[in-house]
């Protein structure tokens, strides 16, 4: 099964990602702010990243620069969980190197069929 | 020829003075020759004598030789003594014969014939004998011829008769000489009596002359003279002589007759020039009089011209007044004198001591003069006797005028007056006209000054008003040089004084703002636009202005058109750094919410989402449905929180104070807060008993609730959060002190600003609107609160709010007036509890309330304080009930109409309604039934136009 990061600062979020994911089992590493996240991406390899944009200590758009810059994992599928969605926001995070995008609030159902199309492709 | 001569004067004294000369020289000649003839005559005849004598002479020698020669001969015998003879024999023959033919006298003859009797006997008888002796040696003989015939005796005689002769001739001689001396005298003489005699001649030509010329002359000078001295002449003398003078004379009378015909004519025109005259004389003594008029002005003029001068160089009333009173009293020879301006009550005086002054200035606003003056608007003279202090030493009495001229305004008005005092006389009509001549220029210069003050004080008061403006205001001619600038915009500039600015040229101030704006040529565009463009209304400009703070300025102009020409720009430059943030803020802060809305969003739509669509466990349903509760409530605080924000940016926000006590409500909010936050621990600290506030108990609680919430927030690894009670002389203090990240000194000032969170990555994951300690400063602020922060980085925070001490509201009567100073209702009760109920209720609405408990000091106060209402228990502490205090209240004429309602537990309404109460409560009932009926009788009464009810909680309103 996959193996997927989730890294979200708030408790409740990050427990309905959790359950949603879980359930249809997918293994599921969790990081409560970007610094934590980017220390596991340091560590393993994931099948995909899903990064909250406002995080503390460090935000999911500077993870996923550093990720592609400093980590150099070009081909990590990364994924941000963003309340910013205007189109500049979206065209920022293209420019630092994320795959996928998803605002908020989110269904947890569309969560699952895009993690699903992500995966299988 | 007689006229020939007689026609000219010249001729005739050449004529008369040629034959004067002529005269001289014919008697000089002929004298001359007299006296040549006379000297040759007597010449001829002395040298005649003198050849008689040479003939003497050489006969003599003759004899005497021949005797020699002839005694040499007959001595010696030598023959060559007779030839010597012989000659001389001959010389004298010839002497002989010239002698005889030359004389003829009588004299001569008888000598001669002597002389030739001798020698013809000598040498014809004698010789010849004497001869023959010597020849034949009878010297005897000889001898004896010689002396006996007499030889010798004959030569003797003979010489002896030519010296006779020769004596006569000298003798001749000599009286010829004296002849000849004689005769030259004589004619030495007579040529002497000739000069003599032709001066005389010569004296009387002259005289003649003088007569012939000088005396006609002189008769036609008298003429002239007579002429001249007026008198009438027909004859003038010599008009007949043919000369010069007759010419003269023909010439002068005929210069009489016509000077004498024009006369009549001269005399006619010389009546009418006389006539002329007389009229001349009269226009001149007129002009003399005009001039006189004239100079009398001048002088005036000059006087004026000099006073004038004098109180026209000061712009400062003081010294106009000074100057005005000092030139015054001299111009018009015064000893003292005072003005006195109405405006202010002003003066300044000449020779007047202090007292004199404020005598004045007291009591001549009052007067019958001032009065006067304004009335006739003429000056107004008193005479009077001079007082103590102006006579001095002089004991007699003696008269002191006083002399009122009002100063006149334009508009007719008397603006001030003049008095000045001559001690011992008076002034004159003229004198008075012309002093209110002065007055006028007065009047001029204290409306000059008056109105230059009036100028002033508008120019100040623009000055203070364009500085006191916060915008930036430059006022620029067409050129774009400034004429003024403002305050604010001097601080733009960075300069000290606007003035410095003033007639800075173009090219200089706008320099001076490129330097320090980011995008100068845009700047620059515009401000050349505004320059130049003649319509500019309504086009602005916002850019940045660099310095210690960054501004941002929007800058717009308006063209100063005054009678459709540009008099220049104003260019106001509006600092909108404030609302300029405040937008960013908006917008950040609406990201930030639509951030802060999303995530509690996003739980409640997933959760319920997961609950619709999965089959869950009971367990997992119900903290599904927990967490969307716990969302759902956070949304709603949000939305609270921006709501608040909104009231109190458009200031509806209401405020339901009352008396509270703060401990329960800090008390509430920490057992709410617990529940959350589970790593901290809670501590109470109260040090006061004074902890009543007066105040809106849900306000309160947020303003505690956002600092515990944000205490817990910010120390998220935990720690004490303490909240401590305590107070000074003025407020009621709590801290609430956290252990937390603390904050960065850069952000405390902004600490409080509405939207404004301190951006710190360690603070990213702390949730928040931004408004929170906006809000509760907000609040604080409604309480008469203030709030502040001490932190450190690192080490946590404090915040401290202070409200104002609230006395325990069952005070006693005298710290309720002390505060109060005054009252719009009294209460009398003894029952604290419940006075303090209705003063809580009273202040709500708006009245100051003074408590009392005894019915002897309410009366005292209610006389003070007259207040709009009273309300009254019947029974009280002390000696009086309420009835007496109602009898007494309504006796009395200040405080009958005082409106009292009688709360009370007695069932005595009619009792309390016939003394004249306007409302009875039976206790117990509620305050608000009181407070309504008190409104009603209040309102009632102000419709008679007599108070004004306070509008509902306008005291919480500042």
């Amino acid at each position: 099964m996959a193996r997927i990061l989730l890294a979200e600062d708030e408790e409740i979020l990050r427990m309905l990602v959790l359950d949603t994911l879980e359930d249809e089992g997918y293994e599921i590493d969790e990081a409560t702010d970007g610094q934590e996240a980017y220390e596991r991406l340091s560590m393993n390899d994931y099948d995909l990243v899903i990064l909250d944009y406002m995080m503390p200590r460090m935000t999911g758009l500077e993870v996923v620069e550093k990720t592609r810059k400093v980590l150099n994992k070009k081909d990590m599928k990364m994924m941000i969980l963003s309340a910013k969605n205007q189109q500049a926001d979206r065209e920022r995070m293209k420019e630092a190197g994320a795959d996928f995008f998803m605002s908020k609030p989110f269904s947890p159902q569309q969560l699952l069929e895009t993690i699903g199309e992500i995966l299988s492709a | 020829m007689r006229n020939y001569f007689k026609r000219s004067l010249g001729r005739k004294v050449i004529i008369i003075n040629l034959v004067f000369v002529f005269l001289l020289l014919a008697g000089m000649v002929s004298l001359r020759l007299y006296h040549v003839n006379l000297t040759q005559s007597l010449d001829k005849e002395i040298s005649a004598k003198q050849s008689k004598l040479n003939f003497v002479e050489n006969m003599r020698e003759n004899l005497n030789s021949v005797m020699f020669d002839s005694r040499g001969y007959f001595a010696f015998g030598s023959e060559t003594f007779l030839d010597k003879i012989g000659q001389k024999e001959q010389q004298i023959e010839m002497d002989l014969a010239t002698f005889e033919k030359n004389y003829k006298t009588a004299q001569d003859k008888n000598l001669l014939v002597e002389i030739q009797g001798f020698t013809d006997n000598y040498f014809n008888e004698m010789l010849p004998r004497a001869i023959q002796y010597k020849r034949q040696g009878q010297m005897d003989k000889l001898v004896n011829m010689s002396q006996d015939e007499g030889g010798t005796k004959q030569v003797n005689d003979v010489l002896e008769l030519l010296n006779l002769f020769e004596t006569d001739v000298q003798k001749e001689i000599n009286s010829i000489y004296k002849q000849k001396d004689e005769k030259t005298s004589t004619s030495q003489w007579i040529y002497f009596s000739f000069l003599t005699f032709m001066v005389l001649v010569f004296i009387v030509l002259i005289r003649l002359m003088m007569k012939q010329f000088g005396g006609p002359l002189r008769e036609i000078a008298n003429v002239s003279t007579q002429i001249t001295n007026g008198h009438y002449v027909t004859d003038v003398p010599h008009t007949k002589r043919l000369d010069e003078i007759g010419l003269l004379s023909q010439a002068f009378e005929k210069m009489i007759r016509s000077t004498q015909d024009n006369e009549q004519e001269l005399i006619a025109q010389n009546e009418e020039l006389a006539a002329q005259q007389d009229e001349l004389n009269e226009q001149q003594e007129k002009l003399r009089e005009a001039l006189l008029t004239t100079e009398q002005n001048e002088k005036m003029l000059l006087k004026m011209n000099s006073f004038i001068h004098s109180i026209s160089n000061t712009l400062d009333k003081n010294q106009l007044l000074k100057s005005i009173i000092s030139n015054m009293v001299e111009i018009t020879y015064s000893s003292k004198g005072i003005i006195w301006v109405i405006d202010g009550n002003q003066t300044a005086s000449v020779g007047l001591s202090e007292s004199e002054q404020t005598q004045f200035k007291k009591h001549f606003p009052d007067s019958g003069i001032l009065v006067k003056l304004k009335e006739s608007n003429l000056s107004h003279q008193v005479m009077r006797d001079a007082s103590t202090s102006e006579k001095g030493y002089v004991e007699v009495t003696y008269k002191s005028g006083d002399l009122y001229i009002p100063i006149i305004s334009g508009k007719r008005e008397v603006l001030a007056v003049l008095v000045v005092t001559r001690i011992g006389s008076s002034y004159s009509g003229d004198e008075v006209s012309e002093y209110q001549g002065l007055a006028r220029q007065v009047a001029l210069s204290l409306e000059k000054i008056m109105l230059y003050e009036d100028s002033e004080k508008q120019r100040v008061t623009m000055k203070n008003v364009m500085n006191s403006i916060h915008e930036g205001i430059q006022l620029i001619d067409n050129e774009g040089n400034i004429i003024s600038a403002n305050q604010k915009f001097c601080e733009f500039m960075s300069c000290n004084q606007p003035d410095q600015l003033t007639n800075m040229d173009f090219e200089e101030w706008t320099l001076r703002l490129e330097e320090r704006v980011q995008e100068a040529p845009e700047l620059l565009a515009f401000i050349q636009n505004a320059v130049h463009e003649k319509n500019d209304v309504g086009i602005s400009h916002v850019f940045e202005l660099d310095g210690e703070v960054k501004r941002v300025i929007q800058i717009y102009s308006e063209s100063l058109i005054q009678n459709d020409t540009k008099l220049g720009t104003v260019i106001v430059y509006r600092d909108i750094t404030k609302e300029y943030e405040v937008d960013q803020m908006k917008s950040e802060f609406v990201t930030t919410v639509s951030h802060e809305l999303r995530t509690p969003l996003s739980s409640v739509l997933g959760f319920t989402e997961l609950m619709l669509t999965r089959e869950l466990k009971p367990e997992r349903q119900k903290k599904y449905l927990t967490t969307i509760h716990q969302e759902a409530f956070r949304l709603t605080s949000l939305i609270n929180d921006f709501l608040d924000v909104q009231k109190m940016e458009s200031g509806s926000q209401e405020f339901d104070k009352k008396y509270h006590s703060i401990l329960p409500i800090i008390q509430d909010v920490i057992d709410v807060q617990k529940v959350s936050g589970d790593k901290h621990m809670f501590d109470i600290d109260i040090q006061t008993e004074m902890l009543s506030v007066f105040g809106d108990r849900d306000k309160l609680s947020q303003v505690f609730m956002n600092l515990i919430s944000n205490a817990i927030k910010y120390s998220p690894e935990g720690g004490t959060v303490l909240v401590r009670l305590y107070n000074n002389d003025k407020h009621l203090i709590i801290d609430v002190k956290d252990e937390g990240l603390g904050i960065p000194q850069s952000a405390i000032g902004d600490l409080f600003t509405k939207f404004y969170r301190v951006d710190n990555s360690d603070r990213r994951k702390i949730g928040g609107t931004g408004l929170g300690l906006a809000i509760v400063k907000e609040i604080v602020k409604v309480h008469q609160g203030q709030i502040s922060v001490e932190s450190t980085l690192g080490q946590g925070s404090t915040f401290t709010v202070k409200f104002p001490v609230i006395e325990d509201v069952y005070v006693n009567a005298s710290i309720t007036m002390d505060k109060g100073q005054k009252a719009d209702i009294i209460i009398i009760e003894d029952d604290r509890h419940l006075a303090g109920l209705i003063t809580e209720e009273l202040i709500e609405r708006g009245f100051q309330i003074a408590q009392f408990n005894k019915g002897e000091e309410a009366l005292i106060m209610i006389e003070k304080l007259k207040p709009e209402a009273i309300i009254l228990d019947i029974l009280l502490e002390g000696e009086m009930d309420g009835w007496q205090v109602i009898q007494t209240l309504k006796a009395n004429e200040n405080t009958k109409d005082i409106p009292i309602f009688i709360s009370t537990a007695l069932d005595e309404k009619q009792r309390g309604l016939k003394l004249g109460a306007a409302g009875y409560l039976i206790k117990p009932y509620q305050p608000s039934q009181l407070t309504s009926s008190i409104l009603q009788v209040l309102l009632n009464k102000e419709k008679n136009g007599h108070i004004l009810v306070p509008e509902e909680n306008n005291r919480d309103h500042h």
